[in-house]
């Protein structure tokens, strides 16, 4: 791939990625939430640019990083995974994919990733967290054992009763956003005024359990029927049930859980204040560009689907995305429909660096901030492969989804397939996507199912362009 | 074919005798051609045809959509 830099003499900015996990945009302050969660957040919208329609391209972590790193979707093939198959990934590389780490780190930019990696992720980062497993010594025996406490660890994090789980996961789980914040503001105080960084915080507190460690009661609950009477009954797959024992207490209620997901949005909140204000100590404010946005959102209570993130309903896919820095315009608020995959060619503009718009599904946002363009894209392409497995679009008005049979529209985790094999709604007069026009409005229905295929074949055709064009760069180098 | 005649500068012109040359292209022109086909059909909507959409309901009738 040829990167080439405009201007090189330019300062280039620092680039922090702030990334909180699973937070559903409409909980935000400046999203117009109702409780108080984001005061910093919000401070960052006031003084940056605020997309209020940006969405994922899939509701699954590891899927949506490699899309905000590589600017690309890549298509989901037969299996129902959490993360990428060998096929899948491998029609990313043998296409010439290259990661937006891996892009800055040929700009002479330090990259740190304060998260978990293991795989392809870790390409392109000079640090990033290592799990046990990967620190262990050669000895095979040695590993081994490691490995089956690691395991046990984990099973009992995940799956074991709350009270053990709660100690577990403080004394032994992974690092703390407190950890994470701490080495961050770590890496802004020693980086030297000649170097430029590259740094992704990662935060997981609102992720389930939803269990900050502060602020655990900062808002509280109203409703009164407790959650596991709710689902008591019903078809609940079992994993899910014992993983949300070991959530949540007995007698909480879907309220008390959603305030608890709020509060530790707001601690993480606090966490942001610390990073900026260590930003504003070292004077890096004005030459740091700032990302805020979430992999997913979250289902709390909507079509039935409680504290998870499937489903490819508003709820799960929109993101919040805001963008901060001196050249970004103030108090901006950008309606367009925008993406995760957009995100590296707009860094890219940002910082001068030229690129062939091939090497991207997303589209450069500068044109919107800069306010030469009203609209980048007409459809959000949307797909999820692992507890359902379907595929969608949504425009401003309409969302489309579809999966190839009753199997594969049948969720895992709440054993019904939510909104049937085809849903259509009509964002407009739905917002909450409760009414499927699929078998009354038989017009939409078809244009929406031509744009789905004609998206999923516009991802194909230009894939293979990709990799026609990979392998006759490849073959040039070796004549 | 048409022949048009074309000016640029000439650092613009070594860049794309670079550029030619890296990725394996023959001639300047195949090069240029490659890169206006894929900018031209990046900026088209292609209409979906007669055989797409008779493809499409037939589908959906069969899954009892239609």
């Amino acid at each position: 791939m040829l990167f080439e830099i405009m201007t090189p003499e330019q300062t280039k900015p620092n680039i922090i990625f702030i990334v909180m996990d699973a937070l559903r945009a409409k909980n935000l302050g400046c999203y117009g939430y109702s409780r108080k969660t984001s005061p910093n957040i919000d401070f960052l919208s006031k003084n940056g640019t605020m997309f209020t329609n940006a969405f994922t391209s899939n509701n699954a972590t590891y899927k949506a990083y490699l899309s905000i790193l590589a600017g690309r979707h890549v298509l989901l093939e037969n299996s129902k995974e959490l993360f990428f198959t060998k096929q899948e990934i491998n029609s990313f590389f043998s296409s010439g994919g290259t990661f937006l780490q891996e892009i800055l780190k040929k700009q002479d930019y330090k990259t740190y990733c304060l998260k978990y990696l293991n795989g392809w992720q870790k390409q392109g980062f000079d640090f990033y967290y290592k799990e046990a497993s990967q620190k262990t010594s050669n000895n095979f025996i040695n590993k081994l054992k490691q490995n089956s406490i690691a395991r046990i660890m984990k099973l009992l994090i995940h799956l074991g009763p709350k009270s053990i789980a709660d100690y577990l996961r403080a004394r032994y789980g992974r690092n703390s956003d407190e950890k994470v914040t701490k080495d961050a503001i770590e890496i802004i105080e020693k980086s030297k005024p000649d170097e430029k960084f590259f740094l992704w915080v990662d935060f997981d507190y609102t992720h389930i359990p939803y269990n900050p460690r502060k602020f655990t009661n900062k808002f509280t609950g109203k409703g009164d029927e407790e959650f596991f009477k709710k689902i008591k009954g019903k078809p609940y797959n079992t994993l899910m049930k014992s993983f949300w024992k070991n959530a949540f207490n007995n007698n909480e209620t879907i309220e008390d859980i959603i305030a608890r997901y709020d509060s530790a949005i707001a601690f993480d909140d606090s966490l942001i204040g610390d990073i900026l204000q260590t930003l504003k100590k070292k004077k890096l404010l004005d030459n740091t560009l700032i990302f805020f946005f979430s992999d997913h959102g979250e289902s709390l209570d909507e079509h039935g689907i409680y504290f998870s993130h499937h489903g490819l309903y508003d709820v799960a896919t929109q993101v919040p995305l805001i963008m901060y820095g001196k050249s970004i315009p103030k108090d901006k608020k950008i309606t367009s429909l925008v993406q995760h995959e957009d995100l590296v060619p707009t860094i890219l503009d940002l910082l001068g660096i030229k690129y062939s718009p091939l090497e991207f599904d997303g589209k450069s946002l500068i044109q919107l901030i800069k306010n030469k363009s009203t609209s980048t894209r007409e459809l959000i392409f949307m797909e999820e492969g692992d507890y359902l497995k379907k595929q969608g679009i949504r425009t401003k008005n309409l969302k489309y989804l579809e999966s190839s049979s009753i199997k594969d529209a049948t969720c895992k985790i709440c054993n019904n397939t939510h909104g049937g094999l085809i849903e259509l709604y009509d964002l407009k007069k739905d917002p909450k996507e409760e009414q499927n026009l699929a078998k009354s409005d038989k017009q939409t229905l078809i244009k929406m199912k031509l744009k789905l295929e004609s998206a999923v074949r516009d991802l194909k055709l230009t894939n293979e362009k990709r990799r026609i064009r990979h392998l006759i760069s490849k073959k040039a180098k070796y004549l | 074919m048409v022949l048009i005649k074309l000016e640029i500068s000439e650092s613009n012109l070594l860049k794309l005798k670079d550029k030619t040359k890296s990725l394996g292209f023959d001639k300047i022109q195949d090069y240029l051609n490659y890169v206006i086909e894929q900018s031209i059909s990046e900026d088209e909507e292609q209409e979906p045809s007669e055989e797409d959409e008779e493809a499409v309901k037939r589908r959906l009738k069969e899954l009892g959509y239609l």
